[in-house]
């Protein structure tokens, strides 16, 4: 079976074309990403109607360029998808629009996927992992931690009680003139930084359960960069590499505790997957690989270009769901808000 | 031009409609005023439309649909659905302005020896507006502009008014000495009389650019300073 998959929902157009075969393997046949980074910049984040204007002005030429990429026209497809949500709506409502339109006029069924599933389920298409392991989503708007037991079947374990762990990337960056955006601003500048260079926080480390905080460790970023007499190049090196050890020590805290809630309620422990635009961060990475050890089990992390928004995983979690008969009606409401644990999968999985 | 099979539909004001039209007649067509719901109404609409008029996908010469002004929103949803399916039917999209399309729906004796001003709802202080001749001719671009501002945009002489735009603009205008009356045309796009502008519309080549979203408003932002442009863009369309 082969999709063609379009990704709306926040500040990058994407188009992918994505195939399963009958031992339910994956195979990405194009995966065309367009930033519009530039257009967002000058404002230090994604502004809503910026967005959703390039959205439309790109789109269709990058659906083509998919299908070209990937040799392939419309005949050759199985099923259309596009994300439905969670996201900035008015970018999701082109998205899904084009897909309604390419799924109705070529007689194919139409697939409003999860963005937040796209993400649970790379690891499946990267490395074919069976059901079930434990999700670490860290991106711009969201930080959770998910037992995935199957299509469409997740149980969140813990969430952030405040700013996503991308958003708090987003703010020490603003705090420290890194730039936009700041992810991997930062962690270029950490890297001729010192970790232990100032003392912050370890938000919610130590304490039961897998929720996050991170807005008080922002506050203590701002507030060592005020009391610094000389603030240079060494000083926001040093300030972003102990905010980015801050931020790995309170993730492995985390996922510790949701190995262990994993390992009570399905009897094996792990594997751990992470996703998420955060996900390509190769400190964080490196920490939750060497926790995972530890742990006696491994980490999954998908390819960066993978972990980042796309649109084959938003092809990859349709054909999923196609497999088990699933697809969406052209009446599908697209939603700003879509928990991932409010998601069913087919009836008997 | 007739012989065309023609798909028209709109999303971009009070509602959805959607229309098949073929050698100078609507075979069917479909409306629903809703504030919003569009994503949710236009894609079964239009192909309830296509059953209802046993045209099918492949019999399609091209799209027709309006371009706004009106709700951001809406007009993407317009424009995204029309995209898609020309790209993956291989026929071009005809974009029509939502200002001219409304003009094409009123009455030409009521037009007759006065301006047409049709206004859309802006939702703001301003209101979107167009001045046409009697023969439909527009007089001007399309503009957002704030009531007390059209009595010096328009051409002298008495006004006819269409569209559901108003925000004070009628008593604005009759302040100003204007002789305004309303025209007893449908407020919102009628559909067929989008296929029927389109089908007069040359047919655009393969290559030609699809058609553009008419915002008439820069973004809603606030710009940090020095990074304002020039001169903000009061007509945003191709």
């Amino acid at each position: 079976m082969i999709v063609l998959a379009i990704e709306t929902s926040c500040d990058e157009t994407a188009a992918a074309v994505v195939a399963r075969d009958g031992a339910a393997t994956g195979r990405v046949l194009s995966n065309v990403v367009l930033s519009q980074l530039a257009e967002h910049r000058p404002f230090g984040g994604v502004v809503p109607e910026i967005a959703a204007r390039s959205h439309l002005d790109h789109l269709d030429s990058l659906v083509q360029r998919a299908l070209d990429e990937a040799g392939l026209g419309f005949d050759a497809l199985d099923g259309v998808a596009a994300t439905g949500g969670p996201g900035l709506i008015g970018g999701v409502f082109v998205g899904s629009m084009t897909a309604k339109a390419i799924a109705a006029a070529r007689g194919l069924p139409f697939l409003a996927v999860n963005h937040l599933e796209g993400h649970a389920l790379t690891a499946r298409l990267t490395d074919g992992l069976a059901f079930p392991y434990l999700l670490l989503l860290v991106s711009g708007g969201h930080c959770q931690l998910v037992e995935v037991a199957g299509i469409g079947r997740y149980r969140r374990l813990g969430g952030t009680v405040d700013d996503a762990v991308g958003e708090a990337f987003d703010k020490t960056a603003k705090l420290l003139d890194l730039g936009y955006p700041g992810g991997p601003a930062v962690e270029r500048a950490a890297r001729g930084g010192d970790p232990r260079a100032v003392k912050l926080p370890r938000p919610m480390a130590g304490k039961p359960g897998c929720d996050f905080s991170f807005s008080g460790l922002k506050t203590a970023v701002r507030q060592a960069r005020q009391q610094l007499a000389l603030f240079d190049d060494q000083a926001a090196a040093d300030l972003a590499a102990s905010f980015q050890a801050a931020v790995a020590d309170v993730l492995a805290d985390r996922c510790g505790h949701a190995l262990d809630s994993f390992a009570a309620d399905t009897g094996q422990r792990g594997p751990l997957v992470v996703a998420g635009g955060v996900a390509a961060n190769q400190v964080l990475r490196a920490r939750l690989r060497h926790l995972s050890a530890s742990q006696g089990t491994r980490l999954i992390a998908p390819p960066l270009d993978l972990c980042t928004d796309n649109a084959a995983m938003i092809g990859w979690a349709a054909l999923e769901r196609l497999a088990l008969g699933l697809s969406d009606p052209l009446d599908f409401a697209p939603k700003p808000r879509w928990p991932l644990e409010s998601l069913t999968g087919a009836a008997d999985t | 031009m007739t012989g065309r099979t023609l798909l028209a539909f709109d999303a971009a004001g009070r509602g959805c409609s959607a229309a098949l039209w073929r050698d100078g007649a609507v075979l069917a067509a479909d409306r629903a005023e809703m504030a919003r719901g569009q994503a949710e109404r236009l894609v079964p609409m239009i192909e309830s439309v296509l059953t209802s008029a046993g045209v099918g996908h492949g019999d399609l010469d091209a799209l027709a649909v309006t371009t706004g002004p009106g709700a951001f929103t809406g007009v993407r949803i317009g424009l995204a659905t029309a995209r898609g399916y020309a790209l993956a039917l291989g026929i071009p999209a005809i974009g029509i302005g939502s200002l001219a399309a409304i003009a094409a729906g009123s009455d030409p004796r009521e037009r007759a020896g006065r301006t047409l001003l049709v206004l859309i709802d802006a939702k703001r202080a301003d209101v979107y507006a167009q001045a046409f001749r009697p023969d439909l001719t527009p007089v001007g671009e399309p503009m957002a502009v704030t009531p007390d501002a059209l009595d010096a945009a328009l051409p002298r002489g008495p006004l006819l008014l269409a569209g559901d735009g108003d925000a004070g603009a009628e008593a604005a205008l009759r302040a100003a000495g204007r002789a305004v009356e309303r025209a007893r045309a449908p407020t919102l796009v009628d559909p067929a009389t989008l296929a029927h502008l389109a089908a007069q519309a040359p047919l655009p080549a393969r290559d030609d650019p699809p058609p553009r979203p008419v915002y008439l408003r820069p973004p809603d932002v606030t710009w940090p300073a020095g990074h304002r442009p020039a001169a903000p863009t009061q007509k945003d369309s191709a």
